[in-house]
Parts: structure tokens; sequence; C-alpha cells
């Protein structure tokens, strides 16, 4: 008994050894994919829009200063506001610009995955991501074990990340090109989500401006472009959606909208699918951005 | 609570203290208590009481059955006891069934459940531990089996927490004798019981469940898949299945070892069977020598003499025996084809395997690799199609299924690269994992042969593969809605 006692805690405290070792190496290439170790002056935020669609790097070397791209797949306006909060508190007052991606999507959940907030497991070190954590998790449980254990905090798609980060692979982009004939047959289907506004998606997206410009940076939203047959699913409701992000803009000296849906939306040969950029569309996208970014940074 | 939860991992370490605290004579308290216990955790509270009321009835008349020396007496008694156990599993089982109907008879909506349970939840268990009575009774009244005096061993046989939920369906033969050992700490038992506890582990949340991902994308809308995909979802499903259950039953065996017990092995690789037969032989083996010793042999002891040598009263008992094994997986058309499916397998090979033989023979393939294999494909293909019927939502899910299977490529990308490269690479590595260890386990050499450091070595990275590639979604047990 005492042997297998003796063995039972060697073997637990080998096992807490290699999972704090897998955990904090994993962290690291997190960190390095979202380019947390460049004391970034922009810092770009969003779902799969900003991480297919911008070449962080690109943007890194034409602007001439650090970027860091902090981007999830799902991650809707509330996952952003505790990944800002996040950013803010473990990097605070190097951010001078925060590019935040909208479309007309942004004022729902609706077609964005409600487990979004697993993605940000492991950063539950940091105080504001763990209230986050701990007011979404689906159960005691799933919280408990990624509080005491590293590796848990990372799924599959977390560990996609931190080993494109830990190898260096910051390139992130799709290939081929939309098939226009089935997006149109899905959109006649009504199997494409419709655009909603929901009050209490405004009202965090009001709450993260406010957060934003309390942390002295300035914000910019910006429209990734999708495949513009989307957008005239119900052009009603899309423009009211860009009236919002305009009125943001006016009130605001502090915040701009670039909207490049009018510009990149009826291009379909830069479209991977209906809602994504591909290798061509990331370029000339990223182009573009930098310039407008740099008229930005200059005022 | 299940295996697969951290409730269990604080559960089950407190149980084995209280047990190894206690003293000898009360040890099976410690253990029916925490069974209990277990069973209470699902939330459902009337499900103790119906294993409480099963194994009341069960323990009564078994000691009744013992007594009667009178052959009706015997009878009544016997048919009396099974028919309540069998009217509790049917009437649970056919519950969300009956609420189905009802709710749809009353224009009752969704929204307003009869059963104030998830639809798993239901019976869950129930289907296991009334078979483990019946075969008590059984094992009573032919005699091979005396009753257990004793009404808390006998309440532990029913209720003990490994095999409660989805067996091994045990006999009391095996059992309740090892339940009367007098325990002593066993280092191998301990060892060997946590290693088979988080190999199973692993087969449920690393493997079974990320087959699932793809599986149920499939599965769950197959006119949106046509082609490969189907096949591709129809081969995943045939191991999720298997993964899923061996993990549980591998899970239950190691539990079951931290005591000192050791309970019915489960599955022997049924998917290297060379025959259906075989397949039943490796497959759920706890269920299927149920069936064959209470279904399938007296039926075939009465229909003896139909046809030449018994042949057809063979072959129709086993129809009769799979249609029941379909029946009882519920009250769903898929499983009724999938048992019958099963049923004709068995009785045309009835009739087959003598002209197998002699063509065997005459092309000189008795015993050769080649013909192994090439069963070998032929099974796992034909057990494959009977999934289909298993798995699909409906019966005309189904019927798109087989008719869409070979109609060309389809979408085999997106129906592999649907959930990201890192998915598919962690399944690939996993089942690729599995199977290595697998054949490192049939090559003869057992654990202790190896040496420590890569014995501890292969430990820490189990657990570390476990914590680093486990699905973060908890999926049930596919086998609790059985």
């Amino acid at each position: 008994m005492a042997r297998f006692l003796l063995k039972l805690l060697l073997f637990s405290a080998l096992i807490l050894g290699v999972d704090r070792l897998a955990g904090t190496l994993l962290k690291h290439g997190l960190d390095r994919y979202f380019g947390f170790d460049r004391n970034a002056a922009v810092l770009l935020v969003g779902h799969s829009h900003t991480m297919l669609g911008i070449d962080a790097e690109l943007l890194q070397r034409s602007l001439g200063m650090p970027v860091a791209k902090y981007a999830v797949n799902g991650a809707n306006v509330f996952d952003r506001q505790a990944m800002l909060r996040h950013y803010f508190s473990d990097y605070p007052g190097k951010v001078k610009l925060v590019v935040y991606d909208v479309d007309d999507h942004t004022f729902t959940g609706d077609g964005l995955s409600s487990n979004s907030y697993r993605l940000f497991y492991p950063y539950i070190g940091n105080a504001d991501m763990n209230g986050y954590l701990q007011a979404n998790a689906g159960s005691w449980s799933e919280y408990f074990s990624r509080r005491v254990l590293l590796s848990p905090r990372f799924n599959a798609a977390v560990l996609n990340l931190s080993l494109r980060g830990l190898l260096g692979l910051f390139d992130n982009f799709k290939t081929g090109s939309v098939d226009i004939p089935s997006l149109e047959k899905d959109i006649l289907a009504g199997r494409r989500p419709g655009i909603l506004i929901d009050p209490e998606y405004v009202n965090a997206m009001e709450e993260t401006i406010q957060l934003v410009r309390s942390r002295g940076a300035r914000l910019v939203f910006c429209y990734i472009p999708s495949v513009d047959l989307l957008s005239r699913m119900d052009p009603a409701r899309h423009t009211q959606v860009v009236d919002m992000f305009q009125r943001y803009d006016r009130n605001d000296e502090g915040v701009e909208f670039y909207n490049y849906q009018e510009i990149f939306g009826s291009r379909y040969e830069l479209f991977s699918d209906a809602i994504h950029l591909n290798r061509e569309g990331q370029q000339i996208f990223t182009a573009q951005l930098k310039m407008d970014l740099q008229h930005t940074l200059s005022r | 609570m299940t295996f697969n939860s951290l409730a269990f991992f604080l559960f089950l370490p407190a149980v084995w203290l209280a047990f190894y605290a206690a003293a000898d004579r009360w040890r099976w308290l410690v253990l029916l208590l925490a069974s209990y216990a277990f069973y209470a955790a699902l939330g459902v509270p009337y499900l103790l009481g119906v294993l409480l009321g099963v194994t009341a009835i069960t323990y009564g008349c078994g000691l009744m059955l013992a007594r009667a020396g009178e052959e009706t007496k015997r009878k009544r008694i016997f048919w009396g006891s099974v028919g309540v156990n069998l009217s509790v599993l049917v009437g649970m089982k056919y519950l969300p069934f009956l609420e189905e109907n009802l709710k749809r008879l009353f224009h009752l909506g969704q929204k307003s459940p009869l059963l104030p349970v998830h639809p798993v939840l239901v019976g869950i268990g129930v289907s296991y531990f009334v078979l483990q009575a019946i075969s008590y009774l059984a094992d009573i009244y032919l005699e091979t089996q005396e009753p257990e005096t004793h009404v808390g061993r006998f309440a532990l046989y029913m209720a003990f927490f490994p095999k409660l939920l989805q067996g091994p369906i045990e006999r009391a033969g095996d059992l309740l004798p090892q339940l009367k050992q007098t325990y002593r700490f066993d280092y191998d038992n301990m060892r060997s019981g946590l290693l088979l506890f988080a190999w199973g582990l692993v087969k449920k949340v690393v493997i079974a469940d990320r087959l699932a991902l793809y599986v149920n994308a499939v599965y769950g809308d197959v006119h949106a898949w046509s082609g490969l995909p189907l096949l591709l979802a129809t081969y995943f499903y045939a191991l999720q299945i298997y993964f899923d259950f061996s993990g549980y039953t591998d899970m239950a065996l190691g539990v079951g070892r931290l005591f000192n017990l050791r309970l019915t092995q489960n599955f022997k690789s049924p998917y290297l069977a060379t025959s259906v037969a075989d397949f039943w032989r490796r497959w759920h083996i706890s269920f299927s020598r149920w069936i064959l010793d209470y279904i399938f042999k007296p039926l075939q002891m009465i229909w003896r003499n139909w046809g030449t040598k018994g042949t057809a009263g063979m072959a129709m008992a086993l129809l009769v025996t799979f249609l029941a094994s379909g029946v009882w997986h519920g009250a769903r058309w898929g499983y009724v084809v999938w048992g019958v499916t099963h049923g004709i397998y068995l009785a045309v090979s009835v009739y087959w395997n003598p002209h197998q033989k002699k063509l065997h023979k005459v092309l000189r393939l008795e015993k050769t690799g080649v013909l192994r294999v090439w069963q070998m494909v032929v099974t796992f293909h034909l057990i494959c199609f009977s999934w289909i019927f298993f798995r699909a939502e409906s019966l005309s899910d189904a019927l798109y299924v087989m008719n869409n299977l070979f109609t060309g490529l389809g979408n085999y990308r997106g129906f592999l690269f649907q959930h990201g490269t890192t998915e598919l690479a962690a399944l690939l590595m996993g089942l690729s994992i599995i199977f290595a260890v697998r054949l490192l386990w049939t090559s003869g050499r057992e654990m202790p042969d190896y040496p420590g450091w890569l014995r501890w070595a292969g430990y820490v990275s189990l657990v570390e593969w476990l914590l680093l590639f486990n699905i973060d979604i908890q999926r049930a047990f596919l086998y609790f809605q059985f």
C-alpha cells in the first residue's frame, strides 16, 4: 500500500510537471501567434474575417510599427470585449489604435458558436478573462479542471494556433473561389442567416467603444467584405447596420468606420467562400487597409 | 455522474478510501451506498426506486424459487417474476415512445413533456439490471445457481456502480462469489485497474468523441451529403460505437479491479471477426451470451425438429433472437431492422456454411491467411451495412444513405476538413497510436516486461494525451440510451 501511494504521489507530481511544461510552452506559442510579444501599436481584434482577411505580417512591415492580431473563430461582441480587457490589462498603455472587424452580423450571436469562450481558456490566468470564463463556463467541472491544469485549456482550434506560433507559421489564408451559383441557391432556399440587431449586442458594442477610448486608444471599425449577395438579402437592415457604425464615427473623433463592403463586395474572385477572403483577396485588402490606417495614424 | 466527468474523478478515490478503511464485513455496504449514490447523482430519483423494486422482487422470488419444491409452483414463481421484470423493462424503455405519441394525440406540443427528464435518462441502466435479474432467476430455476441469502450482497450484485449504467451484464455465478471474498490490497490490480481506466477514457474522449464530430455532421443531415462522405461517415460510426462502448467497458473493468473484482470482458477485437457469428462472440459479449442462453437456446430446443437436422428451427431461432435484440435497443424501426439484418445474416449462414466449407476446400483456401483477411473484410462490411440502420435518424435516412453511398466522391474534402486540420490530424494520430498499442499487446509481452522508465514514460504520455486531446464537449456514452 505504502509503495503504491508513494508511486501514485510521484506519478501525480510528474504529471503536474509535464502539464505545466506543456501548458507554458503552448501559451508561449499562442502569445507569439497573436503577436502579444511585440508591444503592438496597432491591435487587430475580430473573428475569422480578420484571421483570414488581414495579413498582419504584411501590415506590420508596411506600416513600420508592431501589429498584434488577436482574432479567433466565432468571437462575438462579448468575447471581444473580454479579449480587449485582457489585452489592455496585460499590455497597458502601448496600443495606439484598435482595428475591430464588423459586418452585417456584428449585432447578433446567430451563426456564431455559443462555445467560442472556450478558446480563451489559455488566458484564464488573467483576472478579467477569468471572470468572463467563470461566467460562461458550461459546468463547474469544465472551469475547475482548466483552472487547475494547463493542458486542457488548449482545444484543437487553439492548439493549432499555438503550434503555428511556435513554428513561426503566421500565414493564415484560404485558397479557392466562392461558388456563386451554390450561394444563390442557398440564399433562395433560406439557408443563410438573416441580419438581426439585438439591443444587448448594441449595448455591449457601446461599452466596447468606451473601453477602448478610456485606455487612450483610437478605434477603427473595419467592415471586412463578404460577398455582396448576402447584404442584398436584406438591404434595409444592411443599411441600418452601416448607419450605426457611421453614427459611432460621427459621434467620437477617436472612432472611425472603414466600409470596404462597397469596394470589394462585388469582386467575387477575391473570396474563398461567401464570407471569407482568399489569399489574393487578403493581399489586396491588406494593402488597402494599410493605406487607410497610415492616413488615420498620421492625423 | 459519468465515468468521463470530473465529479467521478473525485467520487472514485473517495469511495476507494472509504472501502479500504472499512472493516471487511462492512465493505459491501460501502460499495452498495456508493452505487446508490452514483445512480442517484443522475438526478432521476424514480430510477433508484425502480432499482430497489427490481432488487427486492428478484431477491424475494429467488429465495421462493429455491424453496418451492413443486414444479408447477416453481414455474409460476419463475414466469411471474420474469413477467414483472420484463414489464418494468418494456415500461421504462418505451416510456419516451409512449410520451411522444401521447403528445401527438393530445396536441401537447414539445414544451409540455410528460416526462420530467431527458429521454436518454428515462430508463438509463434499467435494461442492464433487468437482464441481470432475469438471468439470476433463470439460473436458480434451472438449478445452476443457488439463491443469494445476504440481501446486501445481492443488492450490490444488482447495483455495483461500474457496471450499473452500461453493463457488462454479470452472471450471478461470476460476480456473487467475488463479492464474498475478503479484500486484500493488491498492487498489480491497482496498477492495471488504473491503467485500464485511463485507456478506456482515451478511447472515449480522444477517439470516440472526436469521431462523433464527423459522424454527427453527416448522419444529422444526410441529405446534404452524397457519395464518399456517406461511406466514410459509416466507417467512422463503426469505429465510434466500438471505441465508445469498449472504452466504457475498459473503464468499468478498471474500476472493478480497484476493488479486486473481475467483471466480464465485453469485447475481443470484434472487427477482426471472420464471420457474423464470430462477431457476436466478440461484440458486447455479456449481452450476446445472455440472448444466446435465454432466448436462442430455448427457442432452438422448441423448434429442433424443424427442417433437415433442425436447420430451419435454428435459422428461425436466430431470426427471433436477433429481432428481440433489436427491440431491446429501443422503440425505433432502425433498431428492429438492424436486429433483423443480423438475424438474416446468421440464418443464411446456417444454410451457407456447409457449402462455404466445400468451396474453400475446392479452392484450397482452407486456413490460409488470404481467406482469413477476405472473411474479415467481408464481415466488417456486413456489420457496417447494418450500422447504417442503427445510426440513421429514420428509416428513410437509412435508405437515402444506402442509395447514395457509391455516387462519387461528393464533398469529401468538406467532410474531412470540416473541423480543421488539427482535429483530423489528432484523430488520425489517435487511431494510429491505438492500433500500434494493440499490436504491442498482441505480441504477448506484458506491461511488467518493459523497463520501468519506458512504462513510466508510457503512463505519463497517456495522461498528457488525455489532457491535451480530449474533446471538451462532455458527451454521454452511446450505450446509455439502450
